[in-house]
């Protein structure tokens, strides 16, 4: 290679700054019970649903996951803490859901010292008070795929159909929304515990009706998890960890027999109690209707300004500069050399070439002008 | 690897080598200093008789497209932009590889046009009683010598390489070669010698007192009793498995005698002179059949007789230290076909 080198004066010529980049993420709910589902394929049995032979949780895929192209979005799992009224030896996958439960809370709110147990989740912004406490949960962890450094505070929105469970359509006939309404960028309306700042998720559409104030979860927002209180699929009953919706979830999905080809209509605690993790959770995806919110990218740059003198970099050792040993771009020697600049080379002390950037049209550099070109690298 | 788009503003389009980024595993990524590229300008296409004038010169060379970055090591740039002290310069170096008669009369070699290769023959190598040499020379029946015995054994050849003002608008006396090179810094002391190291480990370049100028019967004369090695090589940061070796370049003195210019006779440059070097290379001896097999070809003929070779084609880059000129030379490394 035939260059001329340039130092950079790491005080003058180098800076980094720090910029958050926000993705918007519409995940529409026929995607994850839909598009590769429908009439003919049970709940379940759909190419982008990916059941594990422990049946702890399911993913979510935006294609069918045997192919290379899929990307996960997310997981779902469900599970309640031991005290709850859910918790028997008797039921489906009892202690499976309690070991979720358990995992969720640990690595989220850590464990009460007091009791040397994990803390129970509350739709509140103290976890103290155990007020609002939510026993019987579903968990949403949404790959980093999509969620990247975190969730951007106050644009989480989750949109469940609370209508009746069999039915084209009928589910989201009866719609909840959820939001992190109290959640702002500057860290306002937003606790914080050992996973992290998370936001309280408020019914905003006031379809529950309820005793108790409207929340019915919380948003881990660097975590990217959700987690859901039970009773948000409650219409009829009268605090959070009261069900009473007779038609949850029925079909494929809550079947008990091998031969079944239909199960029977389970209210939510039931089917957080006698259907498997993963049944429950294809009932949840069918009542899935929308999400949305931006993700938070936090990009570190070295900016590094490539300052180009009037009297350097005037020649060039490409081969068609000279035509006979005779610079084809002067036609005496009273002429000023033009070279064009298409590269930038950022080299090392010892000239190894660590990165490299093009122009997307050729820069004129002659004697008369002086340059400065600002090369960005995202960390 | 696609064209940057070039509708709007000028983007710049950042990427780290693979260098890079094993420097920033290792957590030694620095950047100290920059380079500029233009590899992708054509400076013919600059119109300096367009009749419009000067805004329309570089018309067509503003709109060359270009291509994305990308990250492998030989993706840097090939044809930096290079900085003089002076504004003033009209000409600049070439590098041309000599091969006048009266040079291959003392020892230089040419370029095979069949095959357009220079061939670097281990000699060590027998088919029957004849060597690879014997052998290779029957095969050549153009008349020219291109043959380079490995590691300047038996009778020494070389290629023989210039730099200086290759133009007739500039007499080759020494005030040209001191007003148009010399003085201005653009003359090599040395040239690097870039070879893949897979196949050759050595470098053989002219001692500090050997001369190429004009004697009193006015005949150019190459005094180059020996050439001497140069293992001690480093790695090179452009070229994949190319290491890079040093040989000395030598300061021409072929000025023309007084009267009658003969000095193109000898030389390849038609104006100033500037360095010379003569080189030549050492075969990797640790080369094995299956390197040929993989890098190159086996048991082929290179002639009308029945002797056959394997062979192994590849090009050494020598480049002026000071002026930065390139030249290419293709090398065809070659024996007679052999079973280990």
């Amino acid at each position: 290679m035939a260059v001329s080198y340039e130092p950079l004066n790491p005080n003058t010529d180098v800076t980094t700054t720090r910029t958050l980049l926000h993705e918007v993420i519409p995940l529409t709910g026929t995607i994850v019970s839909g598009t590769y589902g429908g009439d003919a394929v049970a709940l379940g049995s759909e190419g982008n649903i990916k059941d594990y032979s422990h049946g702890m949780f399911q993913s979510v895929y935006d294609y069918p996951y045997l192919s290379s192209s899929a990307n996960h979005i997310f997981d779902v799992t469900l599970g309640f803490d031991e005290s709850s009224d859910l918790s028997s030896s008797a039921n489906t996958q009892n202690a499976k859901k309690i070991a979720i439960y358990n995992q969720f809370s640990q690595v989220l709110l850590g464990y009460n010292q007091t009791s040397s147990n994990v803390e129970i989740f509350e739709s509140d912004l103290d976890i103290t008070d155990d007020n609002r406490q939510m026993k019987e949960c579903l968990f949403i962890p949404f790959s980093r795929l999509l969620s990247k450094d975190q969730i951007k505070k106050g644009t989480f929105t989750i949109e469940l159909g609370t209508g009746v469970f069999a039915g084209a359509g009928l589910p989201f006939l009866e719609r909840i929304k959820l939001q992190d309404l109290s959640a702002s960028v500057d860290g306002t309306g937003v606790g914080t515990a050992v996973g992290g700042e998370y936001g309280v998720l408020y019914d905003t559409t006031g379809s529950i009706s309820s005793s108790n104030s409207a929340s019915h979860g919380v948003v881990f927002y660097q975590a990217g998890i959700i987690v859901l209180s039970a009773s948000v699929f409650n219409q009829a009953g009268t605090g959070p960890d009261v069900f009473g919706l007779a038609t949850f979830a029925s079909g494929t999905c809550t079947q008990t027999g091998s031969t079944a080809g239909t199960g029977p209509a389970r209210t939510p605690d039931e089917a957080w109690k006698l259907s498997a993790i993963s049944g429950t959770c294809n009932a949840i995806r069918h009542r899935l209707y929308n999400v949305s919110y931006n993700n938070s990218t936090e990009i570190n740059s070295t900016i590094y300004f490539c300052r180009m003198p009037v009297n350097k970099f005037n020649y060039s050792s490409n081969p068609t500069y000279t035509s006979g040993s005779k610079m084809v771009i002067k036609n005496e020697q009273s002429d000023l050399p033009v070279t064009y600049v298409t590269t930038i080379g950022l080299y090392s002390s010892n000239n190894e070439l660590l990165a490299t950037a093009k122009l997307s049209e050729p820069l004129k550099k002659d004697p008369t002008n002086e340059i400065t070109l600002r090369v960005r690298l995202d960390y | 690897m696609a064209f940057l788009d070039n509708s709007g503003d000028i983007i710049l389009d950042a990427v780290l080598t693979d260098v890079g980024r094993k420097r920033m595993a290792a957590g030694n990524f620095r950047i100290v200093k920059f380079a500029l590229g233009d590899d992708e300008i054509d400076y013919g296409l600059y119109d300096k008789t367009n009749t419009s004038g000067p805004a329309y010169y570089d018309l067509e060379i503003l709109q060359t497209p270009i291509l994305e970055a990308f990250s492998q090591k030989n993706a840097a740039i090939n044809y930096g932009l290079v900085s003089y002290a002076r504004n003033d310069l009209l000409y600049l170096p070439t590098i041309l590889q000599n091969t006048k008669s009266s040079l291959v009369s003392q020892g230089a070699i040419n370029l095979d046009p069949t095959y357009n290769v220079h061939y670097l023959a281990d000699n060590t190598k027998f088919s029957g009683n004849d060597n690879t040499v014997t052998l290779l020379k029957a095969d050549i029946t153009n008349g020219l010598d291109s043959i380079l015995i490995s590691n300047y054994g038996g009778s020494p050849k070389f290629i023989f390489v210039e730099t200086g003002l290759n133009t007739t608008e500039l007499s080759s006396n020494s005030q040209n070669q001191n007003s148009y090179l010399l003085s201005v810094g653009l003359n090599d002391n040395r040239f690097s010698v870039e070879c893949d190291k897979r196949f050759i480990n050595a470098v053989w370049g002219p001692t500090a007192g050997a001369s190429f100028s004009m004697d009193a019967n006015n005949e150019g004369v190459l005094s180059l009793s020996t050439l001497t090695s140069n293992t001690t090589s480093t790695t090179s940061r452009d070229l994949q498995n190319y290491s890079k070796m040093f040989v000395a370049g030598i300061t021409s003195r072929l000025y023309p005698p007084t009267g009658n210019d003969n000095t193109s006779n000898y030389s390849a440059m038609a104006g100033p002179r500037g360095a010379w070097t003569a080189l030549s290379f050492g075969v990797n001896p640790s080369l094995t059949l299956s390197d040929y097999q993989r890098y190159g070809k086996t048991a082929q003929s290179q002639g009308a007789s029945s002797a056959t070779y394997d062979y192994i084609d590849t090009i050494v880059y020598v480049r002026g230290a000071n002026t930065n000129v390139v030249l290419q030379l293709p090398i065809r490394i070659i024996r007679t076909a052999q079973t280990s």
